[in-house]
């Protein structure tokens, strides 16, 4: 047995440490540390006591969070699934089930993207015929740039290199690539604008999915439409020719709108009869 | 057998010697037989027996199938009492991490776990992940691939002066196998291709910190101006420090066929571009080669069954981030370092701990 007053300072500093964790709701390691008292002093009944009650959490953590994690499988909510699994290791780190299912959820999100990914490139592309050694460094540079989601990287390198090598089709399918991801990404950020133009540039050379490219395209000229017509019609009761310039933006990216080239028309012909009345009254 | 320690005996199976306190074994967990303990005894074994007398330091205090508590003498380190216990004094950072403290401090009882206690690195707070970082050429040169040395110690000083610890990548794989923890704030270096500038310029700074790295060459390149030589490589993997390993025998991207080339022809490619660079580089240089670098990070699955054919066990891309245990390991991320990042941009592709609230 430990002698109590030479080695209380560990006891009491692994106890402490217990219930610290205990209120983090930290099992797994709380559990550890009422061992390593148990093991110390197996005759404290209250080390004992504190190691089944932190098994018994445990236990229950692991079997709720297992139940949580197929459910939302079921639902085909993977993203769900996976935090309902780390949350079981949460409570067990060695536990297999939700070792294994974390592993398939991710071999599985891995094969899609990377089936997107390659079939977006190489279909109806051939490896190209041997460039120079500081040719193909160059492209895999851009390459690795591009992987690393560095897309205006990728985008400088490969405009420079096709400007000096422009036959290089495979450059200029990785320049698509480029554009088109850096487009994904300012969606995301909700810079709409910024995303348009480089959606537009993957437009040229992205045949593989050129009608979802499209069709991502006109979303965004819609809702940039949209946007600027909702400009025009909160500014302009006070400042005409600002709405005008909103309503201009708005049929620019897309004529059909239906309100905003009415606006534009009754707009423009309203400012001309200000024009005229002030030239008359100088 | 009786193990005769002065004032007390204690009955332990005859395994525990063989496996516990052998400096040559290697145990990752040991078996349940080499940790029995008189049954009589309760699962503490107090070393005093009945007696309660006190534990000297340098003995155990108690122990059982999970850990052990020791007493340390003066004298000792978290490396010498790794070796006694844990099969190897590169063990030490089990017991560093395990008790959250940086000394050994003679009479105050320390906790050695003796198996993974957390394998998988998982906590309520998130879990783990081991970034490889990817690096390419050294030297003054301009260009983004490129580093200059003294960027390159500044990293390595940075990481060490940061309680990162370098891994070797093969250490990797019991960690993916969710078999063995690795230590926190684990972290491992390749380079790829195989330029002559890694010899010249990385190495050297790599010895200085006992830092472990693994080259990935294409065995195309092998030969040229800028290349490593196969002497370079042997002397760097009779070090103990650098591993080579395979990075394809051409360099193309795997992922296009040629003009016209069909399906079997193309698998047949592929199993060239796995096999041959393996052939080679065990033959040369007589080191197991199981990891694959992509060249191009691009990989699909064709190329990966290629791979799984000659036996690699690990195969690494270009996308960013850490490795989490579960990420597959025909598929690991790596990120690279580029010569005009700076040390603030490094220290943030140190991605060692993804937080995710899992209460």
């Amino acid at each position: 047995m430990l002698e109590p007053s030479t080695y209380q300072p560990f006891e009491e500093a692994h106890r402490d440490k217990a219930l610290k964790l205990q209120q983090s709701q930290r099992w797994a390691e709380a559990e550890l540390e009422w061992e390593i008292l148990a093991t110390i002093a197996p005759q404290n009944a209250d080390y004992q006591n504190q190691l089944k009650e932190a098994k018994a959490r445990i236990a229950k953590g692991v079997d709720e969070s297992l139940k949580s994690a197929e459910d939302a499988r079921q639902h085909g909510d993977p993203q769900a699934a996976i935090r309902f699994y780390l949350r079981a290791l949460s409570f067990d780190p060695t536990n297999s089930t939700a070792a294994e299912s974390l592993r398939r959820i991710e071999q599985d999100t891995h094969r899609l993207n990377l089936h997107t990914r390659v079939a977006r490139m190489s279909k109806d592309t051939a490896a190209p015929k041997s460039n120079s050694a500081s040719e193909r460094r160059d492209v895999e540079f851009a390459v690795l740039l591009l992987r690393q989601g560095d897309y205006a990287g990728s985008i400088k390198t490969l405009d420079k290199y096709l400007k000096a090598s422009p036959k290089d089709e495979l450059a200029r399918r990785y320049l698509a690539d480029a554009h088109f991801q850096l487009g994904q990404q300012r969606l995301e950020q909700e810079r709409k604008e910024d995303a348009l133009t480089q959606l537009e540039a993957a437009k040229g050379t992205h045949e593989q999915d050129a009608a979802e490219l499209k069709a991502s395209i006109d979303t965004i000229r819609k809702a940039l439409a949209e946007e600027y017509y909702q400009k025009g019609m909160k500014v302009y009761r006070a400042n005409l020719d600002e709405a005008i310039v909103d309503w201009e933006r708005s049929v620019q990216y897309d004529p059909t709108h239906p309100q905003a080239a009415i606006r534009l028309q009754r707009a423009r012909q309203m400012q001309q009869n200000l024009k005229a009345i002030d030239s008359g009254q100088q | 057998m009786r193990l005769r320690c002065p004032g007390r005996t204690v009955r332990i199976a005859a395994a525990l010697v063989a496996v516990g306190l052998s400096a040559c074994a290697v145990p990752e967990r040991p078996t349940e037989s080499a940790l029995v303990v008189e049954r009589s005894r309760p699962a503490y074994a107090p070393v005093g027996g009945a007696t309660k007398k006190p534990v000297r330091p340098g003995q155990v205090i108690a122990r059982n199938d999970r850990f052990l508590i020791y007493l340390p003498a003066a004298g000792d380190t978290f490396a010498s009492i790794a070796n006694q216990f844990l099969g190897g004094e590169d063990r030490g950072w089990m017991i560093t991490d395990f008790n959250e403290t940086a000394e050994v401090r003679p009479g105050q009882p320390l906790v050695v776990p003796l198996q993974s206690l957390n394998p998988t690195g998982v906590n309520p707070n998130g879990y783990q992940t081991i970034p490889i970082l990817c690096y390419h050429r050294f030297g003054s040169e301009e260009g983004k691939m490129v580093l200059s040395p003294a960027a390159f110690a500044q990293q390595m000083e940075y990481l060490q002066r940061n309680g990162y610890r370098v891994l070797r990548l093969s250490d990797l794989y019991a960690f993916l196998g969710g078999t063995r923890q690795l230590p926190a704030r684990a972290v491992v270096l390749t380079i790829d291709d195989g330029y002559n500038s890694m010899y010249h310029q990385a190495y050297p700074i790599l010895k200085r910190y006992g830092f472990p790295a693994t080259v990935f060459v294409y065995t195309d390149f092998i030969g040229a101006r800028d290349a490593l030589t196969w002497d370079q490589m042997k002397e760097m993997v009779a070090s103990g420090l650098i591993d080579v390993q395979a990075h394809s025998k051409t360099h193309t991207n795997l992922t296009l066929r040629q003009p016209g080339e069909a399906d079997n022809r193309y698998r047949e490619r592929l199993g060239t571009e796995a096999a041959t660079p393996q052939e080679i580089i065990q033959r040369k240089l007589h080191v197991n080669v199981s990891s694959y670098a992509y060249p191009y990070g691009d990989a699909n699955g064709i190329m990966i069954e290629q791979l799984a054919k000659s036996n690699y066990r690990m195969a690494l891309t270009v996308d960013p981030g850490g490795n989490p245990f579960f990420t597959p390991p025909l598929l690991l991320r790596r990120t690279m370092i580029l010569g005009d990042q700076d040390l603030e941009t490094f220290k943030a592709q140190l991605q060692v701990f993804k937080t995710v609230d899992l209460h």
